[in-house]
């Protein structure tokens, strides 16, 4: 069968702040958001911009740079592990609070597992053993329950809590 | 002004994500987060849900402790709802720490009729196990178990081959318990099971025993030493013929113990009587914390604690607490005011009133104390939060 012309191998995200971007389909595709505009019947990949009015050029560089360094790192060898603990590491180093929660949000608008997962894992890390003050200044959240609804619920869990100096 | 947008974003991420973080988190602080706000109450949790007849219970709990891996949370969920036989549920639950909490909710018809347990734990030869489980449960809270469900709960429990710690909040209707476990148990609690009568225990590696309820007929049939003892019998005696003489063995459990609760009724009418005749041989040498319930009817008079503390030479720390409502002795309490030689008490530091209405009375319960100390007064503290000073 005579080759057609290879169609045009990338496709072209727009941040909503910044010039296109250009990614891999394969990375694409681990996008589910982008994963169903290329399944969409009126996309053409040779034209189509996609618009992600939620993600900056930041966000959006952030993510593929996480999706291309570990599907790459897939293909080799195991004893990769190492250096991309130390790639997570560095990945995290340059997000401050703030910038990471944005890429969390940005990871969700995507919908990409991945990173997601990931992200998740950053934040559980952050919050864990921190009081639950510290939480709800994180997530920005407004304790809503009462008093009495606070003691309830710390009575209800006081079983998992005892004993816990043992072992 | 990005402060807001920020928090505001993190507002609209949906729960899955929310829960998904929490999944990453250690059992004990995943539960912590239900704290955050009435959003994050239950994203700690995924629930498995299942139905079945009330044969199928254990093995569902079996099934449900093999999956659940201690290191990977997010694959298995911490929580399972068993559905059995219309209306009633199992409701399985773990935390950190090796501990698994079965609370089982039943019709309260059947709160009533009466049943017993008798678990034998520990026991290596144990082969019906229906699933090896990966996750060992150290610690096990029984809660609720009724006539229906003891065959479910006495099933779960003989698989637990490694408990360590074990409680059990109310069982009403449970009227005769028998624990042996020669290895391995070292806590036991029973809280507000209030038919229990007969208490059977062949626990001989026991180190903490906690009881709260009417006292029953104990019965520790290998010896033990308790470092901890809790005896809260304030509701007073199950059986209105117990004598002394049924205390004595339950009696020599603790009297090497470090700490321990005791109601006035209970030295009055079980302890007393004994070691009267002993002529003062019977001391609580290793005794550091004492929490003394007394009912405080006969005002001015806590004859009871003064000689119980002519027994507790080592004792450092002194709750008493008035419970109005708590049982008192029907018995003549004159015997106890006889002149005897004691040790004094060297070592207390502290006394601390619970559920006083007057300070007058504190402040004469305080005299009383006082008298056996020697050496540098303890702190004294009064039921609303302020220091006595008695110098």
């Amino acid at each position: 069968m005579a080759k057609t012309p290879e169609p045009k191998r990338t496709i072209s995200l727009k941040p909503c702040d910044g010039d296109v971007i250009e990614v891999s389909p394969m990375i694409a595709k681990q996008m589910q958001t982008i994963q169903s505009f290329i399944e969409d019947d009126s996309f053409i990949a040779t034209t189509t911009i996609i618009p992600l009015p939620n993600v900056t050029a930041f966000q959006l560089s952030k993510i593929i740079d996480y999706l291309n360094y570990h599907s790459n790192s897939k293909a080799v060898a195991d004893n990769v592990k190492e250096s991309t603990k130390k790639f997570d590491e560095e990945f995290l180093k340059e997000l401050e609070h703030d910038k990471l929660k944005e890429l969390l949000h940005a990871a969700n608008y995507l919908n990409v597992k991945e990173v997601l997962d990931f992200l998740c894992q950053a934040v559980a890390d952050l919050i864990q053993d921190k009081s639950v003050k510290f939480v709800r200044k994180f997530f920005g959240v407004v304790n809503d329950y009462s008093v009495e609804e606070e003691e309830d619920i710390r009575r209800t869990h006081a079983w998992a809590f005892e004993g816990v100096e043992e072992d | 002004m990005e402060d807001t947008i920020v928090d505001d974003l993190f507002d609209k991420l949906p729960d899955e994500i929310l829960a998904c973080i929490v999944s990453f988190l250690p059992n004990e602080f995943a539960l912590e987060t239900s704290l955050i706000s009435t959003r994050w109450r239950f994203l700690w949790n995924q629930v498995v849900v299942r139905y079945g007849a009330i044969e199928d219970v254990s093995v569902g709990v079996a099934q449900f402790l093999a999956c659940f891996e201690e290191l990977d949370p997010l694959k298995h969920p911490r929580k399972l709802q068993f559905h059995f036989d219309k209306s009633n549920a199992l409701f399985a639950t773990i935390s950190t720490n090796s501990k698994l909490l079965l609370e089982f909710s039943t019709e309260k018809s059947e709160n009533e009729r009466r049943y017993e347990l008798k678990f034998k734990l520990n026991k290596d030869h144990i082969t019906h196990q229906i699933v090896a489980p990966s996750f060992l449960v150290k610690t096990l809270y029984l809660k609720s178990v009724s006539y229906l469900t003891s065959e479910v709960a006495f099933s779960i429990v003989s698989n637990l081959d490694h408990l360590q710690n074990l409680t059990i909040v109310e069982c009403s209707g449970l009227q005769s318990l028998f624990i042996e476990s020669e290895s391995k148990l070292k806590k036991l609690t029973i809280l507000d099971c209030l038919h229990l009568k007969s208490l059977h225990l062949r626990t001989s590696k026991l180190k903490s025993f906690r009881f709260r309820g009417p006292l029953p007929r104990i019965w520790p049939e290998s010896h033990f030493n308790l470092t901890d003892g809790m005896l809260d019998f304030r509701l007073g005696p199950k059986c209105s013929d117990f004598k002394s003489e049924d205390f004595n063995i339950t009696l020599l459990t603790i009297k090497n113990s470090q700490f321990l609760t005791l109601c006035e009724w209970t030295f009055e009418e079980m302890i007393w009587p004994s070691i009267s005749l002993s002529r003062w041989n019977f001391i609580f040498y290793k005794l550091r914390e004492l929490w003394w319930i007394d009912n405080y009817k006969d005002q001015n008079n806590i004859d009871a604690l003064v000689s119980f503390l002519k027994l507790c030479p080592a004792l450092e720390q002194l709750f008493i607490q008035i419970d109005p409502t708590s049982y008192s002795t029907t018995r003549s309490k004159s015997c106890l005011i006889q002149a005897n030689k004691y040790t004094e008490l060297e070592h207390l530091k502290v006394i601390k009133f619970i559920g006083f209405t007057s300070q007058v009375n504190e402040i004469s319960v305080a005299k009383s104390v006082i008298q056996l100390v020697k050496g540098k007064p303890p702190r004294i503290e009064t039921s609303d939060g302020s220091y006595l000073d008695m110098e």
